[in-house]
């Protein structure tokens, strides 16, 4: 039988190379990866131009099949917020 | 003593073009009347002069403790009437739940940069510049020099510190008093203003 935490644990790592790759496309200088902590602020830590953010919610409602509302995004700071509403809203 | 912000979009960034001519993005970042004057075409730039404004008003409630992180479509412009003829400069009010702030848009050939302030007053008051955009140290910088020049002081007693939100301040260290500034650049672009 399936391990249930190990299937838990590869979709949240999926979830986060896949978030990784949209944030990516809107990173400057990809090598700042290198210095980030490991759930970095978007706009503070990765230097994402806050133009940007819409983008990038476009990007993981259309990757994932979700949609982000308003005020949800205004609760998204980090690369881990970005992965936790993704699985509050597939589930 | 009221807060003040600014933001600077620039006319010339690739990145900008594509997201401001994009369906899917002027539908999640503008409100329902917003779109409805954006397709009605009657004013150019009008989603970079709208996201303007929305983000001096984000960067004030930010200093204001009332918001951490920018949602756009949660900020409603209302553009001041003008005519046809005299679009160099606009007038406009930014509702945010129960808030308001008041901003003036300056439009330029390669750049819209809106200054705002939550008092209405206040905005002729505000000193702004836009330069080229080296680095941030620099564009820290340009504007301590510039605000020692308005008010004949010297620049070595003048610091810019952050609050525990993050948004700037500047701190005049001979007579211990702070003062509201607030920064922006995009593409080749830096904006600053101080009051």
């Amino acid at each position: 039988m399936p391990d249930i935490k190990e299937n838990i644990k590869t979709t949240v790592m999926e979830t986060k190379i896949k978030v990784k790759e949209i944030l990516n496309k809107y990173i400057f200088d990809k090598s700042i990866w290198d210095t980030a902590p490991e759930n970095p602020n978007i706009i503070k830590d990765l230097k994402i131009n806050s133009a940007r953010i819409v983008d990038i919610v476009l990007d993981i409602e259309d990757q994932f099949d979700i949609e982000i509302d308003d005020e949800s995004l205004e609760n998204i700071f980090t690369l881990n917020d970005i992965i936790d509403i993704i699985a509050k809203k597939q589930a | 003593m009221p807060f003040i912000g600014n933001d600077i979009v620039s006319l010339n960034c690739p990145e900008n073009q594509i997201s401001f001519s994009n369906n899917a993005y002027l539908q999640k970042a503008f409100t329902t009347n917003e779109l409805l004057e954006i397709n009605s075409c009657k004013i150019n730039y009008l989603p970079q002069i709208y996201w303007t404004c929305k983000e001096s008003a984000y960067k004030i409630l930010v200093k204001k403790g009332l918001t951490k992180q920018f949602s756009p479509a949660l900020y409603s412009v209302d553009l001041e009437y003008i005519s046809e003829n005299n679009l160099s400069v606009i007038n406009s009010k930014i509702q945010y739940k129960d808030q308001i702030v008041f901003a003036q848009t300056a439009i330029q050939p390669n750049y819209i940069h809106t200054i705002a302030a939550d008092e209405q007053s206040a905005l002729s008051a505000i000193k702004s510049n836009v330069i080229k955009y080296v680095g941030s140290a620099e564009m820290y910088d340009a504007l301590i020099v510039d605000f020692a020049q308005y008010f004949g002081i010297d620049a070595t007693f003048l610091q810019i510190e952050k609050d525990k939100n993050q948004a700037p301040f500047l701190i005049n260290g001979k007579l211990k008093t702070r003062h509201e500034i607030s920064f922006s650049h995009d593409g080749e672009f830096a904006a600053f203003v101080f009051l």
